[in-house]
C-alpha cells in the first residue's frame, strides 16, 4: 500500500527525469542568467565609437560622450499546485508519478512560454532606454521598432530592428543585412551574426520553411550555395499566441532578452494539516529580462 | 580548333548622344526623390515615404499558396495592395507591396497591445508579454565629453 512518504519519493524521482528530457527551446535563443537576488540590474555602457586620429602635430584628443543605461528586473516566483484526497493515492498507483512528471513538464514549459510570450510582446514593450537624451533611443520607442536612435543629440542617426514582411528567404536576408549593419550607441557597426551564431525563431506554421531555409545545402532562390548556414546556427520553434506569422532573428551571444532563473523548478508532495489531502506543488523563480540595448534582435510583425 | 560558327559581332561606331539639359535636370530631380535607393536596406520600397506609410512585403518567390495566405490575411488586417510596379530592394524574384497609413499601423499596434493585455488577463499569456517586470531605471553617466 502506498503512503504519502512513498509518493513523495516517486514524484521527485520522476521530476528529475522529466527535466533532463524536457524541451527547453528558449535556451537556443538566449543566455540564461542564473543568480539569486531580489532584483537584477543589467547595465549597458555606450562607449567606444569611431576613433580619432592622433597626428604627429596633435597635442590633445577630444573625449566623446560615454553613457550607461540600466534596466532593472524584479524576481518573480511561480507555482503550480494540485490537491487530491489521500485515498486517491491508494487507488491509483501511478497518480503520484504522473503528477510529478506532469508538473515537471509544466514547469519547464512555463519558463519556455515565459520567454516566447516576452518575445511576442517586444513590438509593444517600452524600450528600457526610451528617451530623448544622450545614449537613449528616442522618446516612446518600443524594444523592436523603427527609428531607434544612436548618437542621439550628437548628430547620429536612426536604425530599425523591425521588419514587416511575410516569412521568406529574401525577408530573412533583409533582416541579416540590417543586423550586420546595426550600430552600437556610439555609431560603430556591430556586424551582428558574423560569428554565425544567430537563431531564427518561428511559429510551427513556418517551421518547415524555416528548416529548409537554414539547413538546405542550396539556396531556394537561386540554387546557389546557401549562405544562411554561415549566419544562422539554429531554428527555434514555439507556438506563438498573438500572431503565428511573426518571426525573429536573435543573436544568442548578445542575448538582448532572456530568462533570469533565480530558483530552478522543484516539486514537492506534502500532506495537508488535517492529513486528508496530498498536495503536489512545483515552484520556481524566473523572470523575463530585457537589456537596455536592443542590439541583437530583429523581429517581423504585420499588424 | 572549334569550327563553331559565331554570329558576327555588330560593329561599334563609337557614336553616342549626350543627354540634353532637360534630361540632366530630370536625373537631378530623380536623385532627390529616390534618395532611398542609396544605402537602403533590403526590403525598402523605393520612393515610398515611410513617415506616412507602413509597407509589408510578400516575396513573389514564395509558393503560390503561401502568397495567397498572406494576401487574404493582410487584406483582413486592413492593408491595401500597392498598384503599379514598385521597386523593392533585395527581392530577387520581386515583391508584392501592401501598404497602410502609418497612423493606422500605429493604431493596430495599440490594438495588439490591448489584445495581449486581454490574453494575459485570461491566463493565456505570461506577464512577460507586457514587459511589466522590466523597470525603466535609467542611469546616465559617467558622461565625459564636449557637452
Amino acid at each position: 500500500m502506498a503512503n504519502n512518504l512513498n509518493a513523495t519519493k516517486i514524484a521527485q524521482a520522476a521530476f528529475i527525469e522529466a527535466l533532463a528530457e524536457g524541451t527547453e527551446e528558449y535556451l537556443k535563443c538566449c543566455e540564461q542568467i542564473e543568480t539569486s537576488a531580489g532584483q537584477l540590474q543589467l547595465g549597458s555602457l555606450a562607449a567606444g565609437g569611431l576613433a580619432s586620429e592622433v597626428t604627429a602635430a596633435a597635442t590633445s584628443v577630444a573625449a566623446s560622450n560615454m553613457s550607461s543605461q540600466i534596466s532593472s528586473i524584479n524576481a518573480q516566483g511561480w507555482a503550480l499546485k494540485h490537491q487530491v484526497p489521500w485515498h486517491m493515492l491508494d487507488r491509483d498507483f501511478t497518480l503520484a508519478e504522473q503528477a510529478g512528471v506532469k508538473l515537471a513538464n509544466a514547469a519547464a514549459q512555463n519558463v519556455n512560454k515565459q520567454y516566447f510570450d516576452g518575445l511576442e510582446g517586444l513590438f509593444t514593450t517600452a524600450h528600457p532606454a526610451a528617451g530623448a537624451g544622450v545614449g537613449e533611443v528616442g522618446a516612446g520607442k518600443k524594444f523592436i521598432d523603427t527609428g531607434l536612435a544612436f548618437l542621439q543629440t550628437e548628430g547620429g542617426g536612426t536604425q530599425s530592428n523591425l521588419a514587416t514582411a511575410a516569412f521568406s528567404e529574401a525577408a530573412v536576408d533583409s533582416a541579416l543585412q540590417g543586423m550586420q549593419n546595426y550600430k552600437d550607441q556610439r555609431g560603430l557597426p556591430l556586424s551582428i551574426g558574423a560569428d554565425g551564431g544567430l537563431v531564427l525563431v518561428v511559429s510551427p506554421k513556418n517551421r518547415k520553411a524555416a528548416h529548409e531555409l537554414v539547413y538546405s545545402t542550396l539556396s531556394g532562390a537561386d540554387m546557389q550555395n546557401n549562405t544562411m548556414r554561415s549566419w544562422i546556427a539554429d531554428v527555434a520553434c514555439f507556438s506563438l499566441t498573438t500572431d503565428d506569422d511573426d518571426w525573429f532573428v536573435i543573436s544568442k551571444k548578445m542575448s538582448p532578452c532572456g530568462i533570469w532563473m533565480t530558483e530552478r523548478p522543484s516539486v514537492q508532495v506534502n500532506t495537508s494539516e488535517d492529513g486528508l489531502f496530498a498536495i503536489f506543488t512545483a515552484r520556481w523563480q524566473s523572470a523575463f529580462y530585457l537589456r537596455a540595448s536592443e542590439a541583437g534582435i530583429t523581429g517581423s510583425n504585420v499588424v | 580548333m572549334s569550327e563553331r560558327k559565331q554570329k558576327p559581332r555588330e560593329a561599334t561606331t563609337g557614336e553616342f548622344t549626350l543627354p540634353d539639359e532637360r534630361a540632366i535636370e530630370a536625373a537631378r530631380n530623380r536623385r532627390e526623390t529616390h534618395k532611398l535607393a542609396v544605402n537602403s536596406t533590403k526590403g525598402t520600397v523605393v520612393g515610398l515615404d515611410y513617415n506616412d506609410w507602413a509597407a509589408a512585403l510578400i516575396d513573389l518567390g514564395l509558393p503560390p499558396s503561401r502568397q495567397e495566405h498572406y494576401r487574404v490575411r493582410w487584406a483582413a488586417l486592413g492593408w491595401t495592395r500597392l498598384d503599379g510596379r514598385p521597386t523593392v530592394i533585395g527581392y530577387d524574384r520581386g515583391a508584392e507591396v501592401w501598404i497602410k497609413p502609418r497612423a493606422d499601423a500605429t493604431a493596430a499596434l495599440d490594438e495588439r497591445r490591448q489584445k495581449i493585455e486581454r490574453l494575459v488577463g485570461l491566463g493565456y499569456m505570461h506577464t512577460s508579454a507586457l514587459g511589466g517586470n522590466v523597470h525603466v531605471q535609467r542611469q546616465l553617466g559617467p558622461r565625459i565629453g564636449a557637452l
